[in-house]
């Protein structure tokens, strides 16, 4: 039992608001837990002549940690969302125009990437921007003593041997990004990899449900 | 039917400029022959060379070339107090730059987020996998400690960098001597001798680029752009110690594939260092 009661292999009580912000094009929040960050996805619009592409579009992400204005952790956070969001973005729908994905961390309590991968995906599909598929992530550890914990807390993590970051395409079922850190065996990976797959498959489930919730309210069916 | 060479001769591209145009399909071409623009197969790395101790006036240093690849690694000693928090320890801050002479895509100014992202990588590495006690940099508890700047510039920036920069970044660490000093009064005096820091975990790291469901391994600066990478981090007992890869649609096969071709190449490269 861990100190917030879960089990080994659960994650922390997901949270999401679609369209939370009333002047992006498309928005949303997402929590894990005490984990909350906020995603605005505006576009496609104008484009600076320095960054004009002339067969897609121009992906910008920019990640904003909760105080500060940021280190170079949060530029290889951006750069991980960044490769994620075009690799899911049809782009070439949108020639010579920008997509601009902004993140906000409202509260962290550990996973804070993953905390972002999922608000990035809730946020595209606000937007309704073209993708070619949808994805989850989720952050798993192994314990100094052995043990294999999913979605650890900021406590958690200081005893971290290593921990490892996961985003699962939910099509294909394939791994599209990882971000390890730490010492770990083959074996110790593989049990992270199978227990982030899993998990995957279950935060899509509550994409779903959250998708048809916001529809279901637009249309006026309670 | 009759082919008229000479109109042959005029319409047909040349392969520099198919190269230009059509980037994807000129690499295609290749791996379909099972070669790849450079002549070596998929799975082969470029020849890796060392020049140990290039810079004098450094305290470790290295240049490590792969290819047209090439870095150097300078680390610089200074003496300063110790963080509050590690009174019996000094600092060690690993740093990769990327200035605009290495590739014509860089442009000049404040570090880029590719820069970024790469120091970022390097200091994780250094940060969460115990690669030396920082103890060994203490002087006085408290008072001074020594201050490690570990500067890796890239000279020419032609694919798998991280790779290289590692082997220079470690072979300067193992090179290293700093001078001994005393504390008295207040004062740091520079005593006879040099001593060696105690590497605990010695790390390589190996670059594949995943084009059309192939594994191209030590990828050049072109094949980079055209798939996605992969690299991963393994240490000198075959341990793991990190994995990045942020687009690739990957099975789990292939993640293996990599996983074992990365731990085999990393018992050469780490005895190169």
């Amino acid at each position: 039992m861990r100190p917030d009661q879960r089990t080994n292999t659960s994650v922390r009580t997901m949270g999401s608001g679609l369209g939370y912000l009333s002047r992006a094009d498309g928005s949303a929040k997402f929590q894990f837990g005490k984990s909350s960050v906020l995603c605005a996805v505006n576009g496609p619009m104008a484009v600076k002549q320095r960054d004009e592409l002339m067969d897609k579009a121009y992906i910008s992400v920019s990640f904003t940690p909760l105080v500060g204005k940021g280190t170079t952790l949060d530029r290889l956070y951006e750069r991980i969302l960044e490769k994620i969001a075009t690799l899911v973005i049809i782009d070439a729908l949108h020639p010579r125009t920008m997509i601009r994905i902004s993140f906000q961390v409202l509260a962290d309590d550990g996973s804070i990437l993953t905390t972002a991968v999922n608000a990035m995906m809730l946020a595209l599909l606000d937007a309704g921007v073209p993708l070619n598929s949808t994805f989850a992530g989720v952050t798993t550890m192994v314990h100094t003593d052995g043990r294999l914990l999913l979605d650890p807390t900021v406590i958690e993590l200081e005893e971290a041997q290593s921990v490892h970051n996961f985003v699962f395409d939910a099509i294909s079922g394939n791994c599209i990004a990882t971000n390890s850190t730490g010492v770990y065996t083959k074996e110790e990976f593989d049990g992270s990899y199978e227990l982030a797959s899993l998990a995957c498959q279950s935060i899509h489930g509550f994409f779903k449900a959250a998708v048809k919730h916001k529809i279901e309210k637009e249309q006026g069916k309670e | 039917m009759e082919v008229d060479l000479e109109y042959e001769k005029t319409t047909a591209l040349d392969a520099e400029t198919f190269k230009k145009i059509q980037p994807k399909e000129y690499l295609r071409r290749f791996l379909q022959q099972d070669t790849r623009p450079d002549g070596r197969a998929v799975s082969e790395s470029r020849q890796i060379n060392f020049n140990a101790d290039p810079i004098s006036k450094c305290v470790g240093s290295a240049t490590v070339k792969s290819g047209n690849s090439m870095v150097i690694c300078g680390i610089k000693a200074e003496i300063t107090t110790p963080d509050p928090l590690y009174p019996k320890q000094g600092y060690f801050i690993p740093n990769l730059d990327l200035p605009a002479m290495c590739n014509p895509r860089f442009k000049p100014g404040p570090p880029q987020q590719l820069t970024q992202s790469l120091s970022e990588q390097i200091n994780q590495l250094f940060e969460k996998c115990n690669i030396f006690n920082k103890e060994q940099l203490a002087i006085e508890n408290g008072e001074v400690c020594w201050i490690l700047y570990a500067d890796i510039v890239c000279l020419n920036y032609d694919g798998s960098v991280m790779d290289i920069a590692l082997l220079a970044l470690f072979s300067a660490l193992k090179s290293l001597t700093l001078p001994l000093v005393e504390y008295i009064d207040g004062q740091v005096k520079q005593v006879d001798g040099y001593r060696k820091l105690e590497i605990d975990r010695v790390i390589s790291s190996t670059t594949f680029c995943i084009f059309d469901d192939k594994l191209l391994l030590d990828p050049t600066d072109d094949e980079e752009l055209e798939g996605s990478i992969l690299t991963v981090f393994v240490d000198h007992e075959g341990l793991f110690c990190g994995i990045n890869t942020f687009d690739g649609h990957l099975s789990k096969d292939k993640l293996d594939e990599c996983l074992l071709s990365a731990q085999q190449r990393a018992t050469k490269l780490i005895k190169l260092i």
